[in-house]
């Protein structure tokens, strides 16, 4: 802009200069057709929900672009003029000027001139208009909710001065030059104060309100949320209105600012922020503690590689192991804690999901801006993908991690990974280099992302563009180097199960036993999931069938992006978490139609004004209001499905102190027994002590010790050595984890613990409002005609190890402690405690 | 990424430095945070994309087939970047940090060390030339776009 101003100036020079008209008629010509078009497309936009003007000056929107060709125009006209007027200097001679001077009288310059002379008085109270919005730019406050309106006009005015200043002259109309002097110095001026006009405030706090308002909202319902008694609704109940109303304002909000696509970009960046933040930290905020006994498993694996400071891939930690075969995140983490100096990966975890999700948008904004310049689309899509993203793979884990670099990965290759051609094999050669590290990345942290990775690569060349196998061989050179050496004791013994579920698509997408939801707070949970994944299908099916066939050409590759995941469920169970594994890498591309269901269709670049595809604001009910209430819909699911099953993952400061001091009495050899793995430090100092739950045993063990509690647990833990000590705990988490998924009532684990604080086998320890843990004091004598369970455990555990089974009662407890979670999913047909915080 | 001078490129390799003298100060402190996170989050991946960004820019990337926002392409190049100064980050600290406990070297000291020390010659390093990626076809940069 600032060099239209200068250009201005030159040309205000360089009109002062001319004697003749000479070489301007063409460029009138031009003026008067790109007038028309200039004032066609301020009446468009016009029509077009106000802006600020000095969101126009953004170089991040292209609400500019109208201004900016506009004096692109009259800046190239201005210049014409400036050669003409200066075209004696380069040696035209007087002849020549006076020829063309001839030729300018043409009979279409007159009657323009004329045209523009029967203007001039409206053109004066113009310039007036223009003077006066000059002097009340600084002043945006009085400027109003029209203030964008007007600096257009400021705009729009100053320009058309120009150009009816060179029509008099060319035309010979013009009475003096002091005339058209004054026209040029408004002109500048009218320029100069639309350049500088400020954005008005009262318009700038029209479009920020919603997420003020929302955060503002979020933050009071953050302080006034009491989370110390979570009901089996979790969170939802106990958020109070403020939240949900802030929420909504904040989705209102997002869609009016996003409704207009050349609004900037910086406005749906802001309202996703808005969103991220209610979304992801506000479990942060609300619990003392971090959420999900994963999480707090993968700080115990911190520790471990902390303490041991290599790792340890055989049997010496029994399944555990498998976490030193893609110890990838684990030990970038390892080393932020001491570089921190924080006493452990505890004290910022509970962040981590905001971490995760802001490491997604980058990569999924690129994924989206390669198949369309409509911002609504782009940014509707990121608003559906964060709020259908209810799975759950945000929390501190390495799948988490893998995830982004995963999409980052597809988003570059997206981009770049054409198919060779003469002098593009070098250039992809930077590029493929660039995402070797990322490949690597994602191949030491995470063993299902690389499989995810190869398949949506391997979609791709299914279409000619992306028809170079450069990365996709590097990827299975990566990952097979990586998994015939390092984790090559995990894949012994999980290709077998891997062979046997292969083909079983109906078993692979089956929820596992103790996922099954019980009662009515997780029901719903469970069901606000459902929706709401549901419906981001059902609207991206709406959306494919509306985009037509422009949709599927334009987007094809995400299509098959969309496609490829659900064949995973052909291959693996994933530990009963297959189906929402492939949800969720589905859901990138799946949002993309999502969004297109709610926007109007895209037409051919032809059949658009101009030709470019420039899109125009949506209004009426169906654009304007549809698609707020579907977003705000969703946006609503989202809470339910995300944070309803709170009880089961969050534990209080009481419960993570209770077990914190058990293991801080407990020699190393010990076995701490309890109902179920889901409270907090289940798995601490794992390398040193035995874990044993009872509820992951059969059925007839598990009625067993509900029969006789004390006497069937007693003789389970008899078999640790000293100096070990073995310890029953029991805490709210597994009272929570028991109850929501149909393994025992509460009556029965209460059963349990009053039996046990009964029996003069064991000695309480420890109490408080979240739990109890016991000691051992003897063992009663074992049934003669059934061994117990530490012995058939044992038995199990020596016969993979070829060890003395009176050897491996510690070892026993451990291979069973570890047969869930991501780096072990698989391996197991057991299901208990692979489910997630998914229904 | 344009051409700087070495004081300038070595700006990152220092603010590894000043990450590991962070670590000197007390346990958990802000300012011992800040400087550790946002090199381990930044520092490797921009003096990687200080090497092939002119190589990299040279090039036109796949886009949409609407061409009426000017600056558009220009936004998503520097998303690009932007990610991928963060992505190879990340990265770099998962890779090194593996290799470390692989060969029981492991600790937060040498991760971030070594870290340093590579962004310290990647600093030095001349960039790539553009002419790498430089199309010798008369062919466009990315297959004709249809709407």
């Amino acid at each position: 802009m600032a060099l239209s101003v200068v250009d201005l100036r030159k040309a205000q020079r360089a009109s002062g200069e001319r004697t003749d008209g000479s070489g301007s008629s063409g460029s009138r010509a031009e003026g008067n057709e790109n007038s028309g078009a200039d004032e066609s497309h301020e009446s468009e936009e016009a029509s077009a929900e106000q802006r600020p003007p000095g969101e126009r000056a953004d170089e991040e929107s292209s609400a500019e672009r109208p201004n900016e060709s506009t004096m692109a125009l009259s800046v190239a006209e201005l210049r014409r003029s400036q050669r003409a007027a200066s075209g004696p200097a380069d040696g035209e001679g007087p002849r020549e000027r006076l020829n063309e001077s001839t030729m300018a009288l043409s009979v279409a310059d007159l009657r323009e001139a004329q045209k523009a002379a029967q203007e001039a008085a409206r053109r004066k109270a113009a310039r007036n208009a223009a003077e006066h919005t000059a002097k009340t730019a600084p002043k945006p406050a009085e400027s109003g909710p029209t203030g964008e309106s007007t600096n257009e006009s400021t705009m729009a005015l100053a320009v058309a001065d120009l150009r009816m200043a060179e029509a008099r002259r060319a035309a010979g109309l013009t009475d003096s030059g002091l005339d058209d002097q004054a026209t040029m110095n408004l002109s500048v001026a009218g320029l100069r104060a639309a350049v500088t006009e400020r954005v008005p405030w009262p318009y700038l706090l029209r479009l920020a309100a919603p997420l003020i308002v929302g955060l503002v909202l979020w933050l009071v319902a953050v302080a006034l949320t009491d989370a110390s008694n979570l009901t089996d609704y979790g969170l939802v109940p106990k958020l109070p209105i403020v939240f949900w109303v802030g929420l909504a304002a904040l989705t209102v909000g997002f869609w009016i600012v996003v409704r207009d696509p050349q609004r900037s970009n910086w406005w749906p960046f802001a309202y996703t922020m808005g969103l991220l933040l209610m979304e992801r930290a506000t479990q942060a905020m609300v619990y003392p503690t971090p959420l999900y006994a994963w999480a707090w498993k993968h700080d115990a694996v911190i520790d471990h590689l902390i303490d041991a400071g290599r790792l340890q891939r055989g049997a010496e930690l029994g399944d555990m192991a498998v976490y030193d075969q893609w110890p990838g995140f684990f030990t970038a983490q390892a080393a932020l804690v001491e570089l921190t100096g924080a006493e452990t990966a505890a004290s910022f975890m509970a962040w981590w999901p905001l971490f995760s999700s802001l490491l997604l948008l980058g990569p999924l904004l690129l994924i989206y801006r390669t198949f369309t310049q409509d911002r609504r689309l782009i940014w509707t899509a990121v608003w559906i993908f964060y709020v259908a993203n209810w799975v759950g793979q945000d929390y501190y884990s390495p799948q988490s991690l893998a995830f982004a670099l995963h999409l980052g990965v597809i988003a570059v290759a997206l981009r770049r990974a054409e198919r060779r051609a003469p002098g593009r094999r070098s250039r992809q050669m930077v590029w493929t280099a660039l995402l070797v590290p990322l490949i690597a990345g994602i191949v030491i942290a995470h063993q299902l992302t690389p499989v995810m990775l190869a398949v949506s690569l391997g979609s791709l060349l299914l279409m000619r563009r992306y028809r170079d196998w450069t990365l996709l061989i590097i990827l299975m050179l990566v990952f097979l180097s990586w998994n015939l050496t390092a984790s090559l004791p995990f894949l012994k013994e999980a290709v077998p199960d891997m062979i046997n579920s292969f083909g079983k698509v109906a078993d692979n997408l089956e929820r596992g036993y103790g996922a099954k939801p019980t009662g009515t707070g997780a029901l719903v949970a469970s069901w606000a999931a459902r929706i709401l994944s549901a419906a981001v299908v059902l609207l991206a099916a709406i959306g494919l069938v509306r985009g037509g066939k422009l949709l599927r050409h334009r987007a094809r590759p995400l299509l098959l992006l969309a496609g490829m995941p659900p064949l995973l469920a052909i291959a693996n169970g994933y530990g009963s978490e297959m189906i929402f594994r492939v949800l969720m890498f589905m859901l990138p591309a799946l949002c993309f139609f999502a969004a297109a269901a709610l926007l109007p269709v895209a037409r051919p670049l032809a059949a658009e004004p101009g030709g470019k595809g420039r899109p125009t604001t949506v209004k009426g009910f169906r654009y304007g209001v549809v698609p707020a209430v579907v977003l705000v819909m969703l946006t609503a699911l989202f809470v339910p499905s995300y944070s309803g099953k709170d009880r089961l993952s969050y534990f209080p400061p009481e419960e993570v102190a209770l077990v914190q001091k058990l293991f801080d009495q407990a020699p190393k050899g010990s076995l701490v027994v309890a109902a179920h793995r889901n409270y907090p430090l289940a798995y601490d100092s794992y390398w040193d002590v035995g874990h044993y739950w009872f509820l992951d045993d059969a059925k007839t063990h598990v009625d067993a010790i509900v029969k006789d509690p004390a006497g069937t647990l007693a003789s389970d833990m008899g078999g640790v050595e000293p100096p070990g000590k073995a310890y029953l705990l029991l805490t709210q988490g597994q009272m929570a984890n028991s109850e929501m998924n149909g393994m025992l009532t509460g009556d029965d684990l209460r059963n349990i613990e009053r039996s046990v604080a009964a029996s003069p086998l064991f000695k309480e320890l420890a109490r408080n409002s979240a739990g109890v843990f016991f000691e051992l004091k003897r063992t009663p004598a074992p049934p003669a005609a059934k061994p117990a369970a530490k012995d058939r455990k044992a038995e199990t555990g020596a016969k993979g190890r070829g060890e003395e089974p009176a050897k491996s009662a510690e070892n026993a407890a451990k291979a069973k402690n570890t047969e869930t979670d991501d780096s072990a999913a698989g391996s197991s047909g057991t299901a208990v405690g692979l489910m997630r915080r998914t229904s | 990424m344009k051409h700087r001078p070495l004081a300038i490129r070595l700006l990152t390799p220092a603010a590894g430095l000043v990450a590991m003298g962070a670590t000197a100060l007390p346990a958990a402190s802000p300012l011992r945070i800040a400087p550790v996170a946002l090199f381990l989050a930044a520092g490797p991946g921009f003096a990687a994309l200080r090497i092939a960004g002119p190589a990299l820019n040279r090039n036109r990337a796949v886009g949409p087939a609407e061409n009426w926002d000017r600056n558009f392409e220009r936004d998503s190049d520097r998303i690009e970047q932007f990610l991928l100064i963060i992505l190879l980050s990340l990265s770099a600290s998962v890779i090194v940090a593996t290799a470390l406990i692989a060969v029981e070297l492991f600790s937060g000291l040498a991760v971030l060390g070594l870290l340093t020390l590579a962004t310290m010659i990647a600093a030095c390093c001349p960039q790539l030339p553009s002419t790498i990626g430089k199309h010798r076809s008369a062919r466009a940069p990315s297959p004709p776009r249809k709407g």
